[in-house]
Order: structure tokens, then sequence, then C-alpha cells
């Protein structure tokens, strides 16, 4: 029996945050990436309530994305090419891995984890992805070196990785105090 | 995956240098600020990991849900936001949540979400507006500075530049009147890191990575990430930490780093001392990693051919599960671009066996252009040429003899390039005199039992320099041993019986650059004296030096 639209529309709102990660990952541009989710999103809408099935739904829209990233690909004649052919086949187990996660789960414990952030992380942390400042206009604003404001992120998402695979372990408490390497 | 099974870090297997070098590289990825060699090293370091692969994966997803958390933060102008939330978003939860008011199904969504498109872009595009015009202007600030200070200020203002235009005027001063050489006040980028050297190389004609001519002298210093194309001839490098490899133009390398290059078409051969780090190549069907050995490998589009000289190697296809396959000594295997598995070849079907860049470079430096069918290049000649002795059923042996012979008069020979051989065999004889230095070779047939049924060997040796005589009977062959022969190799045993006869043939064609035999040799020894225009002597590099790279 085929899906109705509503189903559909449920799977591409729960999926939104997930598929927009993976087609980041492949096109490394987030501009183009919103841009390539929003395709998603109406071939979903006009094409995917033809499918029979829904649990085939969610790598059906992931198909469709990755599809969708090299056509933007293409038009754009980007050179070099992102990312491996045979990497981003094999990148594909780790996507199907996470499609069980609970998306808005990990977000808050994202969100708790920042706790662990020292106020230069957080403050770092917060312009890059609250204000959505490129890091040399971090790097500009806070009179640092552009690789320096890399080292920080790197390092506050290492302790955020830390901080959220012990939180899936050991819910619901989540210890707020500062990593001291931040 | 639980919610338990989750784990974007790895801690525990994943070295934290290894994990922070793949999230800086994936932040900078997702930035679009990641250098081409970036992106190569980030390629390098997620194929056949899934434990990195795992961490890259987790790093996307965590920096999309930090955008969406963030970026909605109290205090903060939705408006302001470049892109979170999503104008589709907002519609899609704004028709889940008139679901129960109107059936989604009767909806023309297409054209809301036509508009909803349009409405992000025209945000986008004001808020770029709005970054780009509200730049803050730079803060001016005033500082009171006492008058004597400005006094002295000017003197020494006036002093400095009376010392600047000094030697600019004439008859002060360099005759240019051009001293100074601007001070270089820009700090210079760091260098990329020494990864390999050029050991030798053998009419080779190179390019870079972006098809520019390109020239490398002895010893050069390649660097990390370098892109090379070797458009012919062959190449050895050496690699800082790990292998010795010989290419075969046309093929097109990268750097990887110091034990590692990628290999995205033509052949090269691998030699990994045994303390070596595991050398491996990266190729468009998966990865190859040396477990100390001699390797070659052939990429030729989508299809990967590796053979094992000798030692063990591991091969792991791109695509599927990645199993790896372990492959000995004479042992092949292929590898497709986007094909799961690694498939075994049946022995002596690889093409590389016999002519992979090692031995093809072998016989380039030794004047031979190809070989093909029953004969094989055999570098080191016996002790002796008798019955029994450097034996094979299958394949005739080409010998290198003496070279740089000068002849100080005309010698006996059986037949002088080019034409084929003649009629009355028995009888012929010819004199070649030639001024110029002549190399030698001998092609040396010898069964190991005798056997009047034997097949014949047929084969034909292509030269890289003009033959300039054949010496196929025995008398020709005594009276020309001392003087193309090697020294301390027995020519004598057999002497009578090397000669070949009506039943056998060989030509020189035209061109006087390939010989064609056919050899009877059931019951005797068949040897073919080929003499060819000399070359110049070559100098071996010494492989053993113990420090690898050539600092100038």
């Amino acid at each position: 029996m085929p899906l109705d639209q509503q189903t559909v529309i449920r799977a591409v709102v729960a999926e939104r945050d997930r598929l927009y990660a993976y087609i980041w990952s492949m096109l490394g541009d987030a501009h183009l990436a919103e841009d390539v989710l929003q395709d998603v999103t109406v071939v979903a809408i006009e094409k995917a309530t033809e499918l029979a099935d829904e649990r085939v739904l969610v790598s059906w829209l992931r198909t469709t994305a990755r599809y969708k990233s090299f056509e933007a690909l293409r038009a754009k004649k980007r050179r070099p090419p992102v990312m491996d052919a045979m990497v981003l086949d094999q990148l594909e187990s780790a996507w199907e891995a996470l499609d069980l996660l609970e998306v808005s789960e990990l977000a808050d414990n994202l969100e708790r984890c920042l706790g662990r952030l020292t106020p230069r992380s957080r403050q770092i942390v917060a312009m890059r992805y609250g204000n959505s400042m490129k890091s040399g206009e971090i790097a500009e604003a806070l009179g640092r070196k552009v690789s320096s404001v890399y080292q920080v992120l790197t390092r506050a998402h290492r302790v955020l990785a830390d901080c959220i695979r012990h939180a899936m372990r050991t819910e619901p408490g989540i210890s707020p105090n500062q990593d001291s390497k931040t | 995956m639980s919610q338990s099974d989750y784990n974007p870090g790895d801690a525990g297997g994943i070295a934290a240098n290894e994990q922070a070098r793949l999230i800086g590289l994936a932040l900078r990825y997702l930035d679009d600020q990641a250098s081409d060699t970036e992106h190569r090293v980030l390629n390098d370091l997620l194929a056949d990991r899934p434990d990195l692969q795992r961490v890259f994966v987790s790093t996307c997803l965590h920096a999309r849900l930090l955008s969406t958390r963030l970026g909605g933060a109290e205090g903060l102008d939705q408006e302001s936001q470049p892109y979170t939330p999503h104008a589709i978003g907002q519609l899609l939860e704004e028709l889940l949540a008139d679901e129960a008011k109107q059936p989604l199904v009767s909806v023309d969504v297409s054209a809301q979400l036509e508009d909803a498109r349009r409405r992000t872009h025209e945000r986008r595009a004001r808020i770029q507006r709005q970054m780009l015009a509200e730049q803050p202007p730079q803060p001016v600030r005033v500082i009171v500075i006492p008058r004597g200070l400005v006094y002295a200020g000017i003197a020494a203002l006036l002093v400095l530049a009376g010392l600047l235009i000094q030697p600019l005027l004439p008859g002060r001063g360099s005759p240019g009147g051009l001293a100074h050489e601007p001070v270089e006040t820009v700090p210079p980028a760091p260098e990329p890191a020494v990864v390999a050297s050029l050991v030798d190389q053998t009419n080779a004609l190179w390019s870079d990575g972006d098809g520019a001519d390109l020239t490398l002298g002895p010893n050069a210093l390649l660097t990390e990430g370098q892109r090379l194309v070797l458009r012919s001839g062959f190449a050895r490098l050496r690699l800082r930490d790990s292998a010795f490899i010989t290419l075969q133009g046309p093929c097109r390398i990268e750097l990887i780093h110091g034990n590692a290059i990628r290999l995205d078409g033509g052949m090269m051969t691998a030699i990994c001392p045994e303390d070596a780090a595991m050398f491996y190549v990266q190729t468009p069907g998966g990865r190859i990693t040396d477990l100390g050995t001699e390797f070659a490998i052939d990429v030729r589009g989508d299809d990967v051919e590796s053979y094992v000289v000798q030692g063990l190697i591991e091969v792991v296809s791109g695509a599927g599960t990645r199993e790896p396959m372990l492959l000995g000594t004479d042992q092949a295997a292929l590898i497709r671009r986007g094909v799961p598995g690694v498939q075994m070849l049946e022995p002596g079907k690889s093409r590389l066996a016999d002519r992979h860049p090692a031995v093809a470079l072998r016989l380039a430096q030794a004047g031979i252009a190809q070989l093909s069918d029953s004969v094989r290049y055999t570098p080191d000649a016996p002790p002796s040429f008798g019955f029994g002795v450097l034996t094979s059923d299958t394949q005739a042996h080409l010998v290198p003899e003496r070279r740089g012979v000068r002849l100080a008069g005309p010698v006996p020979v059986t037949m002088i390039a080019p034409g084929q051989i003649p009629e009355d065999i028995d009888h012929a004889i010819d004199f070649l005199d030639h001024a110029r230095p002549i190399d030698s070779y001998l092609l040396h047939a010898n069964l190991s039992q005798r056997d009047a049924q034997a097949p014949p060997l047929t084969g034909t040796a292509r030269f890289e320099r003009p033959i300039l005589a054949v010496i196929a009977l025995s008398q020709h062959h005594a009276e020309t041993d001392a003087l193309f022969g090697l020294p301390g190799v027995d020519y004598i045993a057999h002497r009578d019986h090397r000669g070949l006869e009506q039943s056998d043939f060989f030509s020189v064609s035209p061109d006087r650059l390939t010989l064609t035999f056919k050899l009877n040799t059931g019951l005797a020894v068949d040897d073919l004296r080929i003499l060819v225009e000399g070359q110049a002597p070559r100098i071996e590099p010494d492989l053993t030096d113990p420090n690898p790279l050539h600092y100038p």
C-alpha cells in the first residue's frame, strides 16, 4: 500500500538533521547542503508516496540525498571532488548505524554536554554554531589565528563526543564539571 | 544501533592524536576550508577505517545539531540566523500541526515548498547583505601626546628619512641606488614535509599534478601531498619511512606520507625492507599493504591487479565488507572500484609476473625494450653454458655479455643484420667491422633433459639500439667467445654442439631492433649471440645508503 503524504512529511521532519549532516558530509559546504536538503524534501513529498513500505523510507531518503548531492556537485563543477567514491561507499555503513539513534535525545545530551566546556571554548562554539560565523571571522573578532580557532573547536568536539558517549550509557546524569583541558 | 551503543569518540580504539587530526580535518572540510592536500589526507584517513568513519559521521551530526540547538538560542533574533530554522522545516512542522484541521493529502505542498525555498534564499541573501553592511567600524582612540614627544618623533623621522635617502643620492651608496632590499615582513609559510627522494630515473618525462612539465634532477626531494605524473620512462623513489618504489610510465601517483602513496593509474613495483614501516598503496579499488615483501601493482581504469614477487601483502577491497586477503609469493589478485571482494587470479595468469616495472626497468637498463613469448631476461650468467646448467624447458635465457667492446678488426659472424637465417646455415659466414662500441647478448636454450620430441621455443627480443650482427654457428661462437663472452664463464663445454641447424629459425627486423627466433633444442644446446650498438656504461646508485634522503 502506498505511503500517505503525512507519513512522508513526518519522516522528513524526523530525519531532517540526520539528512542534513549526511548531505553536508558529502558536499563539505553548508550552503549547498541546505539547497540539496530542500531539493530532497521536495522530491520526497512528490515521489516518496509511491513507496510501498515505510521501512525503506529512510534509506530512500538517503539514496535520494546522495543522488541530489552528486547532481549539485556536478552543477557546480566542483574540483577536486570532495570525497572519494570508495570512502563515500564505506561511510554508508556508519550512517546506517545511526538510523536507530534518537537524534532529539542526542541533541539534548549535546546541549547538556556544552557545560563540560570551558567558557572560552563555549564562546567559540557559540560563535561558530550559534552565530554561524566562519572560523576566519571568529579569529578576526577575537584577534587570534584561524588555526587556534580550529584547535579549540577540535578539542571541544572531542570533549563533547566523550561526554555524549558517557551520557548515552549512564543516562540521565551528566556532570556539569568543566573539562580542564579546554 | 541503540542509544547505549552510540560511540562517537571510540576513545579506547583510536589514538588520541589520530582522532584529533580527523576531527580537525573534518571541521575544516565542513567549513569548505580544507586544501586539496587536506581533502586527500581526509580521504586516506577514512579509507578502510570503520572506527574513524564513525568519528567522522558523528562529528558531522554533532556540528549540525549544535547549529540547530545553538542557532535558536535565547536572546538572538531568529531572522539573524542565516540557516536555522529552515523555512522548509518550519513549513513542514506547520503542516503537521495543522493535520487535524486539514487532511494533508489534499494540500498542494509543492507550491508551498517552492515558496519556502524562495523565502529561504531571500533571507540568506538579506543576511549576507546585512553582514557586509554591518562590518563594525574600527574604534577610534584619542590619545593625548605630550608636545615634547611630538617634536622628538618628528626629529627621529627626519633622521630616518635622511638615512634612507642617502644611498639614492648621486655619488653616494651603491651605483644603482638600490642598496637596500625591502625588509621581508611576512613570515614564510611552513614548507611541506619531505617524504621521499628520487633515486634515479631512466628516460623519464614528468608532469606535475596539473599537467605542467616538471624537471626532476638527481636526488630530487619530494614532499607530502605532491602529485606526480610519469609520462614515460622509469623512476625509482625511496620513501622516507619504508619502501623503494619503481614506477613505469605512464603512471600517476601522489605521495601521501613517508610510508604511503596513492597510485591512480599505471604500474609500480615496491621493495620493502623487513624493518620498514607497513608501507601501503591506496588505489581506486582498495588498499594494498606490505607485510615485508616485494610486490607489484597495475592500475588500469577501475581494475587493480596486485602481484607478490616475494613475501606477503594484504589486499583490501574498497567496497563491501572489506575483508582483507593475504597474498604470498607468486600469487596475484584483482580488486575493482566499487565491486566488493578480492578476486584471486589463477597461478601464471598475472600480467605482472614477468612484466612488472622493476623487471621492465632492469630490461631497459640492459638495453632491452621488450621480451615476449618463450624468452626471459637472466641478468647473471651461470658458471657454465654447458648442457644441464642454465636450463629451462619453456623459455630461452637472454644473458647480457660484455658491453662496450671495440673491435680491432673484422670478426666472423653468421649474419649481418637485418635479414633472416641463411639458407645454407652450415656454411654461412660474414664479417663485422664496426668502429663504435658493441654490446653482446647470448640467447641460450638448454632443456633440463634431452628430448627429441620437445616443442620448439619461440619468441622475440626487442632491443633499445640496432642489432649489428648475429652469431649462430658453433665455429663463430668459438672464435668470438673470448672477445664478447664474460670472463670466468665456461663457454667450452659442448662447444661443438651449440650452433643452430636447418630446423631452427631466426630473423632480424628491417629496423634492426627485433630478433625473432624458433629453436628446436631437443638434443643439444642452442646459442645465439646478438651484437648490438653499445650504450654508455651506467652507474648504479647505492641502495644500501643508510641515509634515505639526500639533502642538497
